[in-house]
């Protein structure tokens, strides 16, 4: 796709492809079914582009990316506050995995050394650990049913085990873009309960740009924002994929299953 | 005013009724301070009520659960409509009006501004949950064994025992678990 002309007509005509299919899915009584009729509503040519980044990814045997994320929280009264993260990834296949966040009210690290999968918050001293006997592909899957949901887990699955597509029900390429110097393809997709636009970068290199996720039937539409930076030779050295418990850092239990369904504060005393 | 009937935690009694209509009364002063409400922060990156979601594969999984099985759906992802319902019984015959609370400080850990008593309740969110803070109503509440949270309220001191220490705070005991990607307080019976 293209055209460089994002006219206003040409943005009426999207929204109005993207309703149309998914109203036509959410007619039907059955997920199954709507999913199954969803699917026939992406368009070919977003599926195609979705498919070279995922081919891409694919070959690469390491690589590194480093993403300035922002994601949305609905306060009280409708009221949005954006936080800020960073994040680090870098994945050396076949699986070892190690992924570093700074952010407003979090500092955490994930790590997959092909035998133990680890989370640590390092500002609250813990962390917890679960033997893994997997591949990336499978850890990645496993992690996801046991309700951790990393910042850019959606870059290591489609890098390794899935499409990302699975539950568009609509989906169209919009246009041209140019993020962070680079050209990239615009596709929008809608599925049950989020929109997702997704940039990727044209020419020999097809790889995410840029991700942007908005939740619906949530009040406010919160979103989430990353933009990615990518390199495809990391250097990674011998302890990348450790963890070393630093010595006040206490070991506590992990309750898998399910996401948290806490609450923010505990009863007042 | 199912809204109320579906928060978790007890104030002082007041009738329901009575804090809804000191709550439309206060209106005007309920505005969360913006400047600090960033809420949680029990160290995960995962999907709270109120929030973004944050990955199409996190996305499609939830999807997937709950084409799997549409309870666990409704009870995962539309909090709101089965907290509800569920509750309002428990409200009513159990409780006596003890599950009233809604309020939840927040507190960002580790930064420079202290506290900020900016109430958010980050499954149920609307307007009424930021209003029962006016007041600053001092209160007993019956924890529930299991229940669970990203942070302690203030004033806990940590039990330590053979195995991961307690957090001891206001006659309920906590211990520090991973849910999901998220660290979290369960109240337990030690």
């Amino acid at each position: 796709m293209k055209s460089n002309s994002n006219s206003i007509a040409r943005k009426t005509v999207l929204a109005a492809s993207l309703l149309l299919a998914c109203v036509s899915g959410a007619a039907q009584d059955s997920p199954d079914v709507a999913a199954d009729a969803g699917s026939s509503a992406v368009a070919p040519e977003a599926v195609a582009a979705v498919e070279r980044m995922q081919s891409y990814i694919h070959g690469l045997k390491a690589y590194a990316v480093h993403a300035e994320t922002t994601e949305d929280e609905v306060l009280p009264f409708g009221y949005k506050l954006q936080g800020n993260q960073n994040v680090d990834l870098l994945v050396q296949l076949p699986s070892q995995l190690r992924v570093d966040i700074s952010g407003d009210d979090r500092d955490q690290t994930y790590l997959l050394d092909g035998a133990t999968f680890t989370m640590h918050a390092k500002r609250l001293g813990v962390y917890t650990q679960a033997p893994v006997t997997a591949t990336l592909d499978q850890a990645v899957g496993k992690l996801l049913s046991d309700g951790v949901e990393m910042p850019l887990i959606d870059v290591i699955y489609q890098g390794t085990k899935g499409t990302l597509l699975e539950g568009a029900r609509a989906g169209r390429v919009v246009g041209e873009s140019r993020i962070d110097g680079v050209l990239c393809d615009h596709l929008a997709f809608r599925q049950a309960t989020i929109d997702w636009q997704i940039w990727i970068a044209q020419g020999d290199q097809p790889l995410p740009k840029k991700l942007l996720i908005t939740t619906r039937y949530e009040v406010g539409d919160p979103q989430f924002e990353a933009e990615l930076t990518w390199d495809i030779a990391p250097k990674i050295g011998g302890d990348s994929f450790a963890f070393k418990a630093p010595s006040d850092a206490r070991k506590i239990p992990w309750e898998k299953g399910a996401h948290s369904t806490a609450d923010a504060t505990g009863g007042q005393p | 005013m199912s809204d109320f009937s579906s928060r978790k935690r007890n104030t002082l009694g007041l009738p329901l009724v009575g804090i809804a209509v000191a709550l439309v009364a206060a209106g005007g002063l309920l505005l969360p301070d913006l400047s600090e409400a960033r809420g949680g922060g029990g160290g995960g990156g995962g999907n709270r009520g109120g929030g973004a979601s944050k990955s199409v594969a996190g996305a499609n999984q939830r999807e997937r659960d709950g084409n799997a099985n549409r309870n666990n759906n409704v009870n995962r992802n539309n909090n709101k409509n089965v907290n509800v319902n569920n509750n309002r019984n428990t409200n009513v015959n159990v409780n006596n009006r003890r599950d009233v609370d809604v309020d939840i400080d927040v507190d960002r850990r580790g930064c420079c501004h202290g506290d900020w008593d900016i109430d958010v309740d980050h499954h149920h969110g609307g307007a009424l949950a930021a209003g029962i803070v006016i007041g600053a109503m001092a209160v007993t509440t019956a924890a529930v064994v299991g229940s669970s949270y990203y942070a302690l309220p203030p004033g806990c001191t940590v039990v330590y025992t053979y195995g991961p220490p307690y957090h001891y705070c206001g006659n309920v005991y906590y211990e520090q678990r991973y849910q999901g990607n998220q660290v979290t307080y369960v109240v337990i019976n030690p």
